[in-house]
């Protein structure tokens, strides 16, 4: 086990290397001047200009240049924000639990629409299935940002169901505590919590269904491949000779075992979420990450972007690799593929 | 009356002959093949039956619409934009832009990626840990973030977008062909044609290649279908082609100004991407069936 887990940590730290070197190698290629988008000052003074190059050590050559920067990235400078002269850091503190608290929810509700429909789907008889592979297609092909405008016209703009917009009405001052708005308004001590509450909510649905579309297609399919599988093995038909009752058979042995390839795809497929999370909050203008970063590029405002492409990319990196850490802890048989 | 001469019949049914038996016997993907091709011909020839050049604006029929509303006209069948321009045929200039870039993209996605992970498969040790899992680094970078740093290096264009996405393509297509070919090495057949003497090449060539086409056609009928969503995201973000171009990504964004009082602007070119995508998923669900019916 204690292999295992040098091999992934050896592997965390290759990916973050290479990931880096990616990024610095485009930094001194970004048009302008490569000083300005390592450190972010628009028109760096003879004075500062020397100190950055002192930094970064742009003189000493590529390597020990590489070198700097990894150590001033890892170490939480991410230089200034070219648009606003704040850290770059300071800002994405700001954006991210929004982009958190989207995601997290909408895997959430992923998991919990999808568990139950990929085990009805996995089922033998009756129409269910057919309609469950129907929408599964459907949910697969359908391009993220245009079932984004449709739910944002019709419930938003059309039927007035829904703000269309945003993440929660300007009338609501929350302090800012944790970023998250779930927790914030309740650690608040304003009398309209509720309302504020309320309204935060029905800000969350839309962005959340639009998001929710993929991942819950995921979980279905491969739950229902999983389920089919498991069905056909010798110590299922061992439990129901003994007489254990179908259900029971499904929740405690069918499905405990079906998570693992579920999981498995999910974390494969983590990329293509963040890249949904970024378009959903460009069309709902949901304050997170995924609308800093696109504003950011269109400004210009490179140092912003590395940083953001950075941040986003580690968490990917890490997410994946805790996932797959918890598999091999609940699955002995994952630790073998030390090699994969 | 069962057939006797089992054996005496002159032509055995190829492997993919037995595959494309099983295909033909589900309706939904022979539908999905039919739509594919119909896909294909529009990207190949729809300049040539467009009524109207993509650019052209009839400035006295801004904001049509389409043909079967009280007040549509046929001439303009699904309607005109903002600018007068007919949406049928800049749908139907867009087809090579989105359908057809995303099979140019695979296609060379698919040669690299296999070239990569033939060598890394066939290989051991440290050869094949560097081969396989250089691109891993790639894996964690989606081509939306891709396609942000090359549009911020090289400019906004239809280059980020082949870059960008081939990028993000290119580890599946190393990681799938690598494990099959690492499957395969293990099976002992493979053993004795290395014991009759097969050299690396011949063993690749006549021995392990054949019996890795499965795992490829499949993955690569999915790379297709994120191709073509991931294209048109990009034209949606304008970090692709640009403004004027039809790319149905970008003609949707466009279509987003006008989008309470003309629908058909959006809905349209969401529509056509829906279809190709649709159509890919029903052709690649249909191939995996019939493989794993095939294979038993």
């Amino acid at each position: 086990m204690l292999t295992y887990l040098l091999r992934r940590l050896n592997l965390l730290i290759l990916t973050t290397l290479v990931l880096l070197g990616l990024l610095y190698f485009a930094s001194l290629n970004m048009p302008g001047d490569p000083l300005t988008t390592l450190s972010g000052i628009p028109h760096p003074s003879e004075q500062q200009r020397a100190d950055l190059t002192e930094t970064y050590r742009l003189e000493h050559g590529h390597i020990q240049g590489y070198l700097a920067f990894v150590g001033q990235r890892l170490s939480g400078n991410f230089g200034l924000s070219q648009a606003s002269g704040i850290p770059v850091s300071q800002e994405l503190m700001q954006v991210l639990p929004a982009t958190i608290e989207l995601s997290v929810l909408a895997v959430l509700l992923s998991l919990i629409v999808g568990i139950p429909l990929g085990i009805l789907a996995a089922s033998r008889r009756g129409p269910l299935p057919k309609i469950l592979w129907t929408g599964t297609l459907l949910g697969f092909s359908v391009p993220i940002f245009w079932l984004g405008l449709l739910l944002m016209l019709t419930f938003g703009l059309e039927w007035d169901l829904l703000p269309p917009s945003g993440r929660l009405n300007l009338l609501y001052d929350i302090p800012q505590v944790t970023g998250f708005l779930l927790i914030d308004i309740p650690l608040s001590d304003a009398s309209w919590r509720g309302a504020a509450l309320q309204d935060a909510v029905n800000h969350l649905i839309l962005p959340t269904l639009a998001l929710a579309t993929l991942p819950c297609t995921i979980v279905i399919r491969t739950i229902r491949a999983a389920m089919l599988a498991e069905m056909d093995k010798n110590y299922i038909r061992a439990l129901t000779a003994r007489g254990v009752h179908h259900w029971s058979l499904i929740l405690h042995h069918a499905l405990p075992n079906s998570l693992a390839p579920m999981l498995r795809t999910l974390s494969l497929q983590l990329g293509q979420l963040i890249s949904g999370a970024i378009v959903v909050e460009m069309i709902f203008t949901w304050p997170g990450i995924g609308n800093w970063l696109l504003s950011a590029q269109y400004q210009g405002d490179h140092t912003s972007l590395t940083g953001g492409i950075l941040v986003v990319s580690l968490s990917i990196i890490v997410t994946a690799i805790a996932l797959e850490i918890a598999q091999a802890l609940l699955n002995p048989i994952n630790r073998k593929e030390i090699h994969g | 009356m069962a057939n006797t001469s089992l054996y005496h019949e002159d032509k055995i049914p190829s492997p993919w002959h037995q595959i494309w038996r099983h295909y033909q016997s589900r309706p939904s993907a022979v539908v999905g093949l039919w739509a594919l091709l119909l896909v294909v011909f529009l990207s190949l020839f729809g300049p040539l039956i467009a009524p109207f050049s993509a650019e052209q604006q009839a400035t006295e029929h801004l904001l049509a619409p389409p043909s079967w509303f009280a007040d549509g006209s046929v001439d303009y069948f699904l309607g005109t934009d903002a600018l007068g321009r007919d949406l049928l045929s800049r749908l139907l200039h867009g087809a090579h832009l989105t359908f057809g870039y995303a099979a140019l993209i695979v296609w060379v996605a698919l040669c690299l990626g296999f070239v990569i992970g033939t060598l890394s498969g066939a290989s051991k040790g440290l050869q094949s840990s560097v081969l396989g899992h250089l691109l891993d680094a790639l894996l964690s970078l989606p081509s939306l973030l891709l396609a942000l740093l090359f549009a911020a290096v090289l400019g906004p264009g239809a280059h980020n977008v082949f870059w960008a996405v081939g990028l993000a393509l290119l580890p599946g297509f190393v990681r799938v062909v690598h494990n099959a070919i690492h499957e395969e090495m293990q099976k002992e057949y493979v053993m004795a044609a290395r014991l009759d003497g097969a050299s690396r090449w011949q063993l690749l060539r006549y021995v392990i290649w054949p019996n890795i086409t499965d795992p490829v056609v499949v993955h690569t009928t999915l790379a297709f279908s994120t191709a073509i969503l991931d294209i048109a995201v990009l034209g949606f973000l304008s970090l692709g082609t640009q403004a004027p171009s039809p790319e149905w990504g970008s003609m949707v964004r466009e279509g987003t100004n006008n989008v309470l009082s003309a629908p058909w602007t959006v809905t349209m070119p969401g529509l056509a991407i829906l279809f190709s995508v649709l159509a890919t998923n029903l052709v690649g669900d249909g191939l995996r069936q019939a493989i794993a019916e095939e294979r038993g």
